[in-house]
Formats: C-alpha cells, sequence, structure tokens
C-alpha cells in the first residue's frame, strides 16, 4: 500500500499517540479491503458515540488520553441519552452516566454535538462526487444514493479514526466500479394512488434490502414526485432488512438518470418485479402484533423532518390522542429549534406528544416498560424494536399512527394494498 | 426532485441549540456544552443527572 508522507507521519506517532492509533486503525482497514492508497475525505458523520458497553467507553477514553481531535468537519450520530430531557430514561441509572460520559467524551475530540441519525438534514451536507466517511447506515445510504456524494459503509471505532486523520482506504463506494447497479427493482402493477402514499417507501426499502443483500439495487418505477423523506424512508429500511449502502432509483437520484447508467452500461445480474401482493406481504411482515390493541406510537426513525413536523402538525390539530395511549416523536436539536421556532409546540404540548431528541426510542429505554405494543410508520424501528427494545410492533402509515393513537386501537387501510 | 426539509435552509452553519422550552429542568444534562479541558473528561466522576 502506497502511503502518502503525512500518512507516515501519522502512522509514526508525529501527531500524537491518538492520530497513531487512529492511523495504524485506517491502515489496517485499508489492508482488509485491499485498498492500494488512502484518499482525503471533506467530512465524518461518527455512530460511535453511542454506548454498547465498556468497549465503547475504553475506545474513546484512550484516544482522549491520546489528544484525539478531529480534523475535517465531523458531525455526531445518537446517543443513548436525551441531553435535552434526562428525565425521559427509564433504564439503569448507571448505564445512562456512562452513555452520557461517551457523548461527552465525542464531543470532546471537536465532534459537533449534532445527535442526529439524520445529518443530511443539517446545512453544509456533503455534495455530489464528495468523499465522505459517514456511519450509521441510513445516513451511508442516503448520502451515497439521494446526494450522490461517496461513503463506503463504516461503522463504530474506524468513522471516528477517519475523522481524527481525514484519511480512509480508497476502497468499496469510493470507487467508480462499485458503484453500478447489480439487480433491477421494477414496481410492476402498483396502483397509483399506493406510488403518492408515503408508507410505499419504507415498504417498498425493507423488498430492496431482503432482496438486495450487499448488492447495489437499481429500483425503476418511482414517480417524479417522490421526495427526500421519502427516500430517506426507502434508504433505512433497505439498510435495515439489507446491507444497502446505495441504490438508484431510475430518473430521481444523482447517478441514475437512465436505466442504462444506473447499471453503467452492464446488464444486472437478477429482475426482481415488485407487485402489489409483494408489497402487501412486506407490510405485514413488518408487523408482529396480532391484535387491535395498542400502548404506544414511535414516529421519527430516521429522525423526523421538519416536513414531516409539518404534516403530523395538521394531523394532531384535527385529532387528539386516546387516554393511555402515548405518542413519541424522535427527532434532531436543530429541527425541534426549528418546530418551535413555527409555533407548532403548542399542539405537541396540547396533543401530549413526547418528542425526543438526541438520540431513538429502539436504542435506549425511553417507551414505559409496561406497555408491549407499539405502532410506528418507519420500517427500521418496526425491525429492530422488537429485538432492542423487546416490544410487539404494528406498521402503517403516519396517518394510521395518527388514527390508532386517536382511537386507542390499532386501525389501518387495508384497501390502500391491492393493485390497479 | 423537489428539495425539501430542513436540508434546504441555504445558510452555510447550523447552531446546534442547548436550549429548549420542552425542557424540564430549563438547563442540558451534559458538560457537552461547555467542554473545557477533553483530557478531564477521562478522570472526571460522571454527573448526578436524573437518570
Amino acid at each position: 500500500m502506497r502511503l502518502s508522507a503525512l500518512d507516515r507521519a501519522m502512522l509514526d506517532g508525529r501527531h500524537g499517540e491518538a492520530t497513531r492509533l487512529a492511523m495504524k486503525v485506517v491502515t489496517a482497514m485499508a489492508s482488509a479491503s485491499e485498498a492500494s492508497r488512502l484518499i482525503d475525505v471533506a467530512s465524518a458523520h461518527v455512530d460511535g458515540c453511542l454506548y454498547h458497553g465498556q468497549a465503547s467507553l475504553d475506545f474513546a477514553e484512550r484516544l482522549v488520553t491520546g489528544g484525539a481531535r478531529v480534523t475535517i468537519p465531523t458531525t455526531l450520530n445518537v446517543g443513548s441519552v436525551d441531553l435535552l430531557h434526562p428525565e425521559l430514561y427509564r433504564g439503569d441509572p448507571d448505564t445512562a452516566d456512562r452513555g452520557r460520559r461517551l457523548m461527552d467524551l465525542y464531543a470532546s475530540m471537536g465532534c459537533r454535538p449534532t445527535w442526529t441519525c439524520a445529518p443530511y438534514q443539517l446545512a453544509g451536507r456533503p455534495s455530489f462526487g464528495q468523499h465522505v466517511a459517514w456511519a450509521e447506515s441510513n445516513a451511508i445510504v442516503f448520502a451515497n444514493s439521494v446526494l450522490g456524494a461517496r461513503t463506503d459503509r463504516y461503522g463504530d471505532f474506524i468513522d471516528v479514526c477517519a475523522a481524527i486523520t481525514g484519511r480512509v482506504p480508497e476502497a468499496g463506494l469510493h470507487l467508480d466500479r462499485n458503484r453500478a447497479g447489480q439487480i433491477l427493482l421494477r414496481l410492476n402493477g402498483v396502483s397509483k394512488k399506493l406510488l403518492a402514499e408515503d408508507v410505499l417507501f419504507p415498504v417498498l426499502g425493507h423488498v430492496v434490502g431482503m432482496e438486495a443483500g450487499t448488492m447495489v439495487p437499481v429500483i425503476d418505477g418511482l414517480p417524479a414526485s417522490t421526495s427526500e423523506d421519502q427516500l430517506k424512508a426507502l434508504g433505512a429500511a433497505a439498510a435495515s432488512s439489507g446491507a444497502v449502502a446505495l441504490f438508484h432509483a431510475v430518473g430521481l437520484t444523482p447517478e441514475a438518470p437512465s436505466l442504462e447508467e444506473a447499471f453503467g452500461g452492464k446488464e444486472p445480474r437478477r429482475v426482481v418485479e415488485v407487485t402489489p401482493s409483494r408489497l402487501a406481504d412486506a407490510r405485514d411482515a413488518l408487523t408482529t402484533a396480532r391484535s387491535d390493541h395498542l400502548d404506544a406510537v414511535s414516529v421519527g426513525t430516521p429522525h423526523f423532518s421538519i416536513d414531516e413536523f409539518a404534516r403530523l402538525t395538521l394531523l394532531l390539530e384535527r385529532t387528539g390522542i386516546a387516554p393511555g395511549v402515548d405518542f413519541f416523536v424522535s427527532t434532531s436539536r436543530h429541527v425541534l429549534a426549528e418546530v418551535e421556532s413555527r409555533g407548532w409546540l403548542d399542539v405537541y404540548r396540547g396533543a401530549g406528544v413526547t418528542l425526543v431528541v438526541d438520540t431513538c426510542t429502539y436504542v435506549t429505554p425511553i417507551l414505559n416498560p409496561s406497555h408491549r405494543v407499539v405502532m410506528t410508520n418507519s420500517a427500521k424501528w418496526a425491525y429492530y424494536a422488537p429485538g432492542n427494545v423487546g416490544v410487539e410492533v404494528v406498521f402503517g402509515s403516519l396517518e394510521e399512527c395518527v388514527r390508532s393513537a386517536s382511537e386507542g386501537r390499532v386501525r389501518r387501510d387495508e384497501a390502500l394494498w391491492g393493485g390497479d | 426532485m423537489p428539495r425539501v426539509g430542513a436540508s434546504v435552509r441555504s445558510c452555510g452553519v447550523t447552531k446546534f441549540p442547548f436550549r429548549s422550552s420542552t425542557m424540564a429542568n430549563g438547563r442540558t444534562c451534559s458538560s457537552t456544552v461547555h467542554v473545557d479541558s477533553p483530557k478531564a473528561l477521562v478522570s472526571a466522576a460522571a454527573g448526578a443527572c436524573p437518570g
């Protein structure tokens, strides 16, 4: 592997012990990925700030003790604790302290205390073709697919090492040859009504992830009206049921102006027809509960955008939430500030909605432990929450979530999932 | 494709609010917002915020 003079200086410890350790990790990663050299990255998004155990703290403490500072603009993913509303944490206090301590350690390295899984909602997001080092699967797939930036799938520890050194292996999705589509998913017979609904996108993403696995999927047949929030939901779902880090949506995403260009002139390895029945099956697979009982609703995975708040605000202005049903919205601090500045907070206070920032309801104990059935509009939340926080889950649209919360029992529109 | 959401803000820098009227205690429960000595964090005792 060819290392630059600066790479060698970092590896030799001439930039401090923490930088030496970080470069050691980066070069080891480069060897594993058979990269011939390292490249610069313009920014990083770090996921290691979510507490997973003592190793999380050990690594961060070693870096801080060694004088670690990030050298490129670096945002932080969610942590274990909502630092603005710490009273929401219902778990072990010692674990909360450790989680909070880990968040502080990462901020002390010069990372921006953004605490969001949706860094693409912040100003200054990556530009087309720009190399970045992002962790958090939904952020990775959004950066690659919707923004056309280039990041491989970085995870805990390697993410902050990239942020400290500003370097990553020239491998994976940083390379042109790995960005061409490999599998085609063609929407077939899906009604115009369903194509216009937000709820299609997480369900389609679930199918995409199941079919694509680690391949780069190309999706053909989405309407021109598709929004960023819909692609956010699609990507987050595909990165949960599968290991999708990049997808192309023909006519929508920047590297797929046409089907041919999405595949780089090659033929797809496989073609999957996505029919109404396939989507209905996927929608059903995202639900584990078997009755209409409802304890809580959780939306905002990935973090709710301001446009999603606009829609929810309108819905909650028309209806209340039934006694005994909790309603959570996970979002970032800066979107919460925008909600406040637009004067919408009174709607949420009036409805009794709990706004969660800095973290998410499926990675940390915030739900009432006596609550067993939770409804969500997020395929990612539906995929992970049963295992992470031990609840039964019901998947539905945002409108269905609000209607169900209002009536105190699960209500869904079954007719939506038929064909033309 | 429409560019929607907070990402359309044209300003180059996003400021991260450390207060909100939604806060119960009126203050953030972390030293995150006022870190003076990063290394001191390693040896500092954990804070006594409500868990």
